[in-house]
């Protein structure tokens, strides 16, 4: 039995103005991953060769060690999907839905269900068309999560929300950790929901992955050095340093290797080392995209 | 092929239109007493209204449950859960088409019947039998064409053209001697002509019906 909820194996994609180039991707069961990218980067088409809806050109997905799209409807038994452009149908109530997903899958957790609706603060009867986004992400949330999926695919699920009804998803998502049996992937280009929640966190630009590694190695690894030099010569980096910015004696460094040790480098260069300071992720994904598009290699 | 979830994915969509099929019901039985109402003109309204109501709820079905449920994103909603695109196509052609066949079986029956009780020439059972199955035809291919193409502009094209075929069809019917100079007449006159043009239209909606679902079947992914 695999640990991988979910492994993609050089997965090529190619469309008319965008390909999905040579995508390795691990997500072992237990864990929760944010998967990052700007619009367009290509995050919902992985998503969607995950859950089987688009075939690979070539390479191997698989997903609960079944391989996709031949085993989708075993998979997709096992999976929550919900995603940001998936709508309900309009002219019935969140009710009519509850009983329609509950009719096809057989762990529907009516408890849950009715904690869910408290929690999110939905009505039963009203009519989906009458729910304002939130309540219709939400209300999607609800009909994904009480049929207690073992792996739960998210894409966007918090796009479009506003700040309350963001924080109530990223608080039920945050909920989900408790369960450690399950499994969770979602893709965000908001770097904010992404840090609070993930284990794992992956980057994607332009149709592939850039960096993947868990939130802890990413934010203990990645930092910006703030150094005033002796002269306005330009910096000789240190270590593993991706970016350089100088301004006369003063220069910003980042690097996706931090050690110690390379302070005390730029010390004995008689470098004075201000601050060596933590990143935020979304200045590390954009590091990450900027450094990548530069066209050179993390 | 997953039956529970073709079977749930049908009484869905029974769920959303039965009202409207209950509707179109009670608009083809009132246009059916109107043709059989001592009017000439009350006739003519009903037989209007009568191929009216069985044509638009055969667009209004097609369409809705098909393109608009593709236009409208609910379609994402359905791809996720455990089925695949054979599981989908068969709920929409068998699925949609038992559906839509519920108020055309209602209107049908009503029309035979008051045909046979009322004044009306039993004459016409034939034609208005042959003309009926026409338009279950067109369904099927109209619901045939909203699948393969997924197009709303396409799919209402098609709408009109079969729809100005049905004028044509009404038209061909008519000058076959067997079926348009036994019209008026007090006997329903079942000819091997009307029997062969029957076979052929139930022949019609079965290969539309199984080769949509043989042709998509053979993607295995919805998009």
């Amino acid at each position: 039995m695999s640990d991988l909820a979910i492994q993609l194996t050089g997965v090529n994609k190619h469309f008319n103005y965008f390909d999905l180039k040579d995508i390795n991707l691990e997500l072992p069961k237990g864990q929760i991953m944010g998967f990052v990218g700007a619009n367009g980067a290509g995050k919902s088409t992985t998503i969607r060769l995950i859950m089987g809806l688009m075939q690979a050109d070539s390479g191997q997905v698989s997903v609960m060690g079944m391989n996709m799209p031949e085993m989708q409807t075993q998979v997709k038994q096992r999976v929550g999907f919900s995603s940001e452009e998936m709508k309900l149908y309009g002219s019935k109530n969140l009710g009519w839905h509850i009983e329609f997903i509950k009719s096809i899958y057989p762990h529907w957790d009516d408890k849950y269900a009715k904690e869910l609706l408290g929690r999110f603060d939905l009505n039963l009867e009203q009519n989906i068309k009458q729910f304002s986004k939130g309540q219709h992400i939400k209300a999607q949330l609800l009909l994904v999560l009480a049929r207690k999926p073992d792996l739960l695919v998210l894409d966007e699920p918090t796009t479009g929300l506003d700040p309350v009804a963001r924080q109530e998803v990223n608080q039920e998502l945050a909920l989900i950790l408790n369960d450690e049996s399950r499994t969770v992937l979602f893709s965000s280009h908001n770097t904010a929901d992404v840090e609070k929640i993930s284990d794992q966190i992956t980057f994607i630009d332009r149709g592939a992955i850039i960096n993947t590694d868990n939130k802890e190695s990413f934010l203990d690894n990645w930092k910006r050095i703030q150094l005033e030099l002796p002269s306005t010569h330009p910096l000789t980096p240190l270590g593993s340093t991706i970016n350089v910015e100088q301004d006369g004696r003063i220069a910003s460094v980042i690097c996706n290797q931090f050690d110690e040790a390379v302070i005390e480098a730029y010390k004995q260069q008689n470098i004075k080392v201000h601050a060596a300071d933590n990143m935020t992720l979304e200045e590390i994904f954009l590091a990450n995209v900027n450094y990548r598009r530069a066209g050179e290699k993390v | 092929m997953n039956i529970p979830m073709i079977k749930a994915l049908v009484k869905k969509d029974w769920m959303l239109y039965r009202r409207y099929i209950v509707a179109y019901s009670v608009l083809g039985i009132a246009a059916t007493f109107l043709m059989i109402a001592p009017s000439v003109v009350a006739y003519y309204i009903g037989q209007v209204l009568l191929v009216t109501v069985l044509i638009g709820a055969s667009a209004h079905i097609s369409i809705s449950s098909v393109v608009t449920e593709k236009k409208e994103d609910q379609l994402s909603f359905i791809m996720g859960l455990p089925l695949n695109v054979t599981d989908y196509v068969i709920s929409k052609t068998l699925g949609v088409l038992a559906i839509y066949s519920v108020c055309w079986v209602v209107i049908v029956a009503t029309l035979v019947f008051a045909i046979d009780i009322s004044g009306l020439s039993d004459g016409l059972l034939p034609m208005a039998i042959v003309c009926s199955l026409e338009i279950l035809v067109a369904t099927a291919l109209l619901l045939s064409i909203g699948i393969l193409s997924g197009s709303e502009p396409i799919t209402i094209v098609s709408m009109v053209v079969l729809n100005l075929f049905f004028n044509v069809f009404l038209f061909s019917m008519a000058r076959i001697p067997d079926i348009g100079n036994n019209l008026w007449g007090d006997v329903a006159v079942f000819s091997p002509t009307v029997f062969k043009i029957i076979a052929v239209e139930i022949v019609l909606i079965v290969s539309i019906t199984l080769g949509t679902i043989g042709i998509k079947s053979r993607q295995q992914c919805f998009m």
